[in-house]
């Protein structure tokens, strides 16, 4: 019974100081899509599903081509906090969850902003996201909601 | 041993070919995985979980997986295991290498479909029990997991059905065969015991819900022919999983296995919390009961024990590139430990329990899988 009540205190005084110890991401995050793609916003949700491939398709109904970014990018810490809600060690995790337990395979990974743009524009399916201040041009912005 | 021959090779490639095995993504049709969990323990008292009172080093699974994407609804994939469980009794039921899967997939709309040998879905942890990076602890709860039950020869179903407002359900459904090892407590000390289960027919469903918690159930019955066991056995798991607190994870499981026999029936439970304190740093307990009963010989009665109390504390801290490390302590009470400890004495022919001994262990280790 003492083992049982230490083991509930060490979880509530733990829970209690975590909070103050995570650090924010600041970075902005831009999500876009092919130009010829319906969608012009989607819910975080939605786009978490489209990430984390628990769905695979949009919304309106078509096929999603989801594109990340370098694993120890700022870009990427900052899309899985703001956007998928987690940290990014944590969707690595799922990831390393999903592989070794025979199950999906992670998004493609693109090296820079500019190489998510060029793919996500001839990609009719393809969903992906930039920094605040990268060129978006022949793509489309979707708002977050 | 036999599988040497096929690891070496495999090995090689894997060697020779960094730039095109290594996680590619959807345009490789060739990915190559692995993951590493090895450990240092020491056990105080008794030896227990293959950890001896001196130290070990030999304590270690490591995996490769090769997958083959043959179009886009097609693949192979390949899984090689080496265990090493220091000092522990089961090792000598363990292969050095083994060949942990092996299985062709169809994906589609309607789901998956695995044929050949693929991972039993069953339980949280049951399909990534070997993978350190993505377990709180060295291993999953003993007592909920054991050894064996990792696999099935034969063929698994799997769809996810959204239900709408988030929720969704995840069914899947087995058939075919499996293996099963257990170290068995009896009066007259621990028992090794390494068969197949036949005519294995299985389902596990999860509820998944919008606020990160997903409520499991599992269900098999396999038919065993040995030596020590003849008859059906069933098996009962009830899982529940929540991170709906930021940052944190909590976890409970109950097992019931049951059958081969009127009288046996064991019970297990499981319950464990996990704090991400950093981004590197995570802070996990455990507590983990099984209730086994111990079969006697006529005249004497079967009586209840509580086999197994492990109580767990442990740190793990990640140290980027996908590897971490992890410091835990076990203290165990009971009669499971690799060394013979009393459980029953006699008296007047009445079984008599003999109090439960007490152990602990220290277990550091290094994980990474990419």
């Amino acid at each position: 019974m003492r083992k049982f009540i230490a083991f509930v205190a060490l979880g509530v005084a733990v829970m209690a100081v975590a909070p103050a110890t995570v650090r924010a991401q600041d970075a902005d995050v831009k999500v876009i899509v092919n130009s010829a793609n319906a969608v012009s916003e989607m819910a975080a949700g939605d786009i978490t599903g489209l990430f984390l491939k628990r769905t695979a398709k949009f919304p309106g109904g078509g096929a999603a081509t989801p594109v990340d970014q370098a694993k120890n990018s700022a870009i990427r810490g900052a899309f899985s906090k703001k956007v998928l809600g987690r940290p990014a060690s944590a969707v690595d995790a799922y990831w390393q969850q999903q592989i070794f337990a025979g199950g999906e395979l992670p998004p493609a990974v693109k090296a820079s902003d500019d190489d998510v743009v060029a793919f996500v524009k001839a990609t009719p399916g393809a969903i992906g996201y930039v920094s605040g201040g990268a060129s978006t041009a022949g793509v489309k912005v979707v708002t977050v909601k | 041993m036999r599988y040497h021959s096929l690891l070496i090779p495999l090995l090689a490639t894997a060697l020779v070919l960094p730039t095109t095995a290594h996680a590619q993504g959807p345009e490789s049709s060739f990915e190559f995985h692995a993951a590493l969990n090895t450990g240092i323990g020491r056990a105080k008292d008794l030896p227990v979980v293959g950890i001896p009172t001196y130290a070990t080093y030999d304590y270690r699974n490591a995996m490769l997986q090769f997958r083959y994407k043959l179009n886009d609804h097609d693949q192979f994939v390949m899984q090689l295991l080496n265990r090493r469980l220091g000092t522990s009794p089961l090792q000598a039921a363990i292969p050095e290498v083994a060949m942990q899967w092996a299985f062709w997939q169809r994906r589609g709309s309607w789901g998956s479909f695995k044929v050949g040998r693929a991972p039993m879905p069953r339980g949280i942890f049951n399909e990534i029990r070997f993978v350190g990076t993505v377990l709180p602890f060295f291993r999953p709860s003993f007592e909920i997991y054991g050894e064996g039950r990792e696999t099935v020869d034969g063929a698994v179903f799997t769809r996810r059905q959204p239900l709408g407002n988030g929720f969704s359900f995840d069914f899947n459904a087995f058939g075919g065969s499996n293996e099963v090892r257990t170290q068995v407590i009896t009066a007259n000390g621990n028992s090794i015991r390494a068969f197949r289960g036949n005519n294995l027919k299985g389902v596990q469903g999860w509820l998944n819900m919008p606020f990160e918690t997903r409520i499991g159930g599992f269900y098999a019955d396999y038919h065993i022919n040995s030596d020590t066991a003849r008859g059906t056995r069933g098996e009962i798991l009830y899982s529940i999983e929540s991170k709906a607190i930021p940052r944190t994870a909590i976890r409970g499981e109950a097992l019931r296995i049951y059958g081969i026999g009127p009288s046996q029936d064991r019970k297990s439970y499981s319950t464990e919390g996990v704090v991400t304190v950093t981004e590197k740093i995570d802070l996990s307990t455990q507590y983990s009961y099984t209730d086994n009963r111990i079969f006697q010989r006529a005249p004497l009665k079967n009586v209840n024990v509580a086999a197994t109390k492990d109580f767990a504390l442990g740190g793990t801290y990640r140290i980027g590139g996908g590897a971490l490390v992890r410091l835990e302590h076990h203290s165990v009470k009971g009669y499971a430990f690799d060394k013979f400890v009393p459980l029953l004495s006699n008296v007047n022919g009445e079984p008599v329990i003999a109090p439960p001994s007490k152990g602990s262990y220290w277990l550091g280790s290094f994980a990474i899988s990419f």
